[in-house]
């Protein structure tokens, strides 16, 4: 089988695996209790903030770990409840269900949700501009689309709002899911001057059920309750074994990451052209567009054939793909929907399909792959 | 005198087959041997009487195993387990306080009455003394109940025959006539609600079933194969086992969207479903097709749509819901258990193939004359040849 999924998930890596049976071994104690095992099991977590946060650019006290990018998210779009008066939250339409799916709860509890439409897959500073109102409490925007590849100019969104701000006198919390973009494309939170951000762990070669969130803004406060783990953000025992993994996983990432994104963006064009030579069209931007994307997520629409279709097709050949999104497989439509806010045409949503590329796929197998897209173009 | 003791025994009544002339016996020997089937290898022994049949079931088989054939056996309107005890008194007190603890007396609330029949009539005691003493004894062992002639919601059977025989009110089990009492015929299964409640309905008038499913992988997914995989297993309880054969219709399909118009995709494939429906139903034996149309569901089970469909069947076609309700329909689905299987969300039908504004009043000479220009019956035999079969059994 060929692996063109690694958006959906990756494989661990065996130096993340090492160091998770490593520390499942040898550092089992509660990083919260007080004899010699704990003490060292808490060691060995503060030194493992602080190795994430040197390779994030962050300071360690600001960076929390927890379940994965959606419990991140759930953390901070969650903390508005605790507001004592209702406001306006923004965010874009394609965001990931992580963050969308809260717009029932939060609508319910009296906010005003408002999610903008994203044409092509970008928010342009303009209409977030013209979308800030003085009730503005947070501002939500991915960094990098899980279906599209698409990067959002997350750089002049957050100036917008810190100028609104300005004006305004009332501090914005700005939040982005950077679930998509770590390590595989440059991302400086501190730069960027967002107030938080959510990671996971699988997306990048590090373990299932663990994730991270950096959060600077101290007046957010956490709707979880427990035995005060994690300052109280993200309670419950520590999850270390995949804390360290995660580190480790990061730390290879970023030291190969702009080897990789050459390499994956050789891919990308590759498969680029074949699909254009199959009589396919893109759906994310071409490469020759000028606009800012990520080389490891393409999407394609393959029309006439349905996705699922296609896919099984791909998958009797030997390829793994998506549609729109793995997780949308579990509820229909939602890529979709995700894709309708990009305002592409219904026939090429129905049609989509997402093929996610990383430096561990080898020139051969691109080959094959783009050879097998051709080829089923004229087979069906 | 057949051997008895140690055997459980159910009570089982009959309906439309007590109604039968001669012919009888015949109903009520594929009803037996229907029963005795699906209980084996444990023994049983059935013996008949006018309106019910007495059914023993070697100790060692499980209640549950028993309760499951006799509720998905066409032919019985409703089944009891009976105890057995000696004509005396004493002994009928005894069994008839073991019968309280059974459902559905044992929620111990609600209306009940005693009915006794006394076929002894050397017995010490008359019909009306046995009631009115074992209903003392209910009264005495639920305080809560009441005593309702007219209209109990539980009863307690007893009576007094070669031996006493105590039962209570009757667990209902699908009526209908005895599978294999009429003939046999070829469902036409897709994945979705209807066809399982047609193949339900005719098997329940006494029909066979071989069942026919079109597969068009990889526009339909190898999950909708499985679904009605599933749904064959589960009508199979209520057919005596039935057999899947699968076409792969991916070629058929593909052949009849490039020759022939976008709007008549959908009747050309129906068309097509006919033509190997009835080809494969010559081979099986079968002597009607059954479908799960309804009068005016789809485009394609319009009044016209269906006269075009139906002129391409030799044999006829039966379709059981074609004056039901929608709702009718899922309630029996839900009744019999296929509901939530053909609710799983696997497309038996992919969109591709589906026109966007398909014929809604075909002409028969018009649609005959398109499909015999498409020239497809070659590949259509290929389809027959290619069959595949899967066996599932009446276990239940």
């Amino acid at each position: 089988m060929h692996y063109f999924d690694w958006t959906a998930t990756t494989n661990i890596s065996e130096s993340a695996l090492r160091v998770y049976n490593d520390i499942s071994l040898n550092y089992y104690g509660n990083p919260s209790s007080i004899h010699p095992l704990g003490l060292k099991a808490r060691q060995r977590l503060d030194e493992e903030r602080s190795h994430i946060a040197s390779l994030l650019g962050v300071k360690a006290g600001n960076l929390y770990f927890t379940s994965g990018g959606t419990e991140s998210d759930a953390i901070v779009l969650s903390s508005l409840l605790n507001y004592q008066s209702p406001g306006t939250v923004i965010t874009t339409a394609i965001e990931h269900s992580a963050v969308l799916e809260f717009k029932n709860i939060l609508t319910k509890a009296g906010w005003n949700f408002r999610a903008l439409k994203c044409p092509g897959g970008y928010l342009s500073p303009e209409a977030l501009k013209e979308a800030l109102t003085p009730d503005v409490r947070m501002v939500c925007i991915m960094s990098v689309n899980n279906v599209t590849g698409t990067v959002l100019d997350l750089k002049s969104l957050v100036k917008v709002v810190r100028d609104f701000e300005k004006q305004n006198g009332r501090s914005i919390h700005v939040h982005t899911d950077a679930v998509q973009a770590l390590g595989k494309i440059p991302f400086d939170p501190v730069k960027l001057d967002v107030d938080s951000f959510a990671g996971s762990s699988h997306k990048f070669f590090g373990p299932r059920g663990v994730g991270l969130l950096y959060n600077r803004n101290r007046s957010l406060l956490s709707l979880s309750r427990g035995g005060g783990q994690e300052k109280g953000m993200r309670p419950g025992t520590e999850n270390l074994p995949a804390i360290c993994a995660m580190g480790q996983a990061l730390e290879d990432v970023i030291s190969s990451r702009d080897k990789d994104y050459e390499t994956v963006l050789s891919y990308r064009k590759m498969i680029e052209e074949a699909s254009l030579k199959a009589g396919y069209s893109l759906l994310s931007p071409s490469s020759e567009s000028g606009l800012d994307f990520s080389p490891y997520i393409i999407n394609i629409s393959v029309k006439p054939l349905p996705s699922e279709v296609f896919l099984r097709i791909m998958a009797d050949k030997g390829f793994c793909l998506s549609a729109g999104s793995a997780c949308s497989t579990n509820s229909r439509g939602k890529a979709e929907s995700v894709l309708e806010a990009m305002q592409i045409r219904s026939q090429d949503r129905m049609s989509s399909i997402r093929v996610s590329i990383c430096a561990k796929n080898t020139a051969e197998e691109v080959e094959l792959l783009c050879r097998a897209l051709i080829e089923t173009s004229g087979e069906y | 005198m057949k051997n008895i003791e140690n055997m459980q025994l159910y009570l089982i009544r009959l309906g439309e087959i007590s109604l039968k002339g001669l012919n009888r016996r015949m109903f009520e020997k594929q009803l037996k041997a229907n029963i005795k089937l699906k209980i084996h290898p444990h023994h049983s022994l059935i013996e008949r009487e006018k309106g019910r049949i007495y059914l023993y079931v070697e100790d060692s088989c499980p209640e549950e195993l028993v309760y499951n054939t006799l509720r998905t056996t066409f032919g019985v309107v409703g089944f009891s387990r009976a105890l057995v005890c000696e004509k005396n008194f004493d002994r009928i007190c005894e069994t008839a306080l073991k019968v309280l603890e059974t459902e559905p007396f044992n929620s111990g609330s609600g209306t009940f009455k005693v009915e006794c029949r006394r076929a002894d009539k050397n017995f010490e005691l008359n019909s009306y003394q046995i009631e009115a003493r074992l209903g003392a004894l209910v009264l005495e062992r639920y305080p809560q109940m009441k005593v309702d002639v007219h209209k109990p919601e539980k009863i307690l059977y007893v009576e007094i025959r070669d031996m006493a025989y105590l039962y209570s009110s009757p667990v209902k089990g699908p009526s209908g006539l005895p599978t294999g009492t009429a003939g046999k015929g070829l469902l036409l299964l897709s994945g979705g609600i209807d066809s399982p409640v047609a193949g339900y309905r005719m098997a329940s008038r006494g029909l066979r079933l071989d069942a026919l499913y079109f597969h068009a992988y990889p526009y339909t997914s190898e999950q909708a194969l499985g679904k009605v995989k599933d749904l064959a297993m589960l009508l199979s309880g209520y057919n005596m086992g039935m057999n899947l054969f699968v076409v792969n219709f991916t070629k058929a399909e593909l052949w009849i969207k490039d020759h022939s118009k976008e709007e008549e995709h959908t009747l050309m494939m129906r068309a097509c479903m006919m033509k190997v429906a009835n080809r494969i139903a010559r081979k099986r034996g079968c002597q009607v097709l059954v479908t799960g149309e309804a009068l005016g569901q789809v485009a394609s089970q319009t009044l016209e749509a269906m006269c075009f469909t139906n002129s391409m069947s030799e044999i006829p076609v039966l379709r059981p819901l074609v004056g039901m309700d929608k709702q009718e329909i899922i309630d029996t689905a839900r009744q019999i258990g296929t509901y939530e299987t053909s609710i799983l969300p696997y497309d038996d039908c992919c969109v591709i193939f589906s026109p966007k504004h398909p014929l809604v009043k075909p002409d028969v000479d018009t649609e005959t004359r398109s499909f015999l220009d498409m020239d497809i019956d070659e590949l259509l035999d290929k389809c027959v040849e290619e069959v595949e079969m899967f066996e599932f059994s009446y276990r239940v």
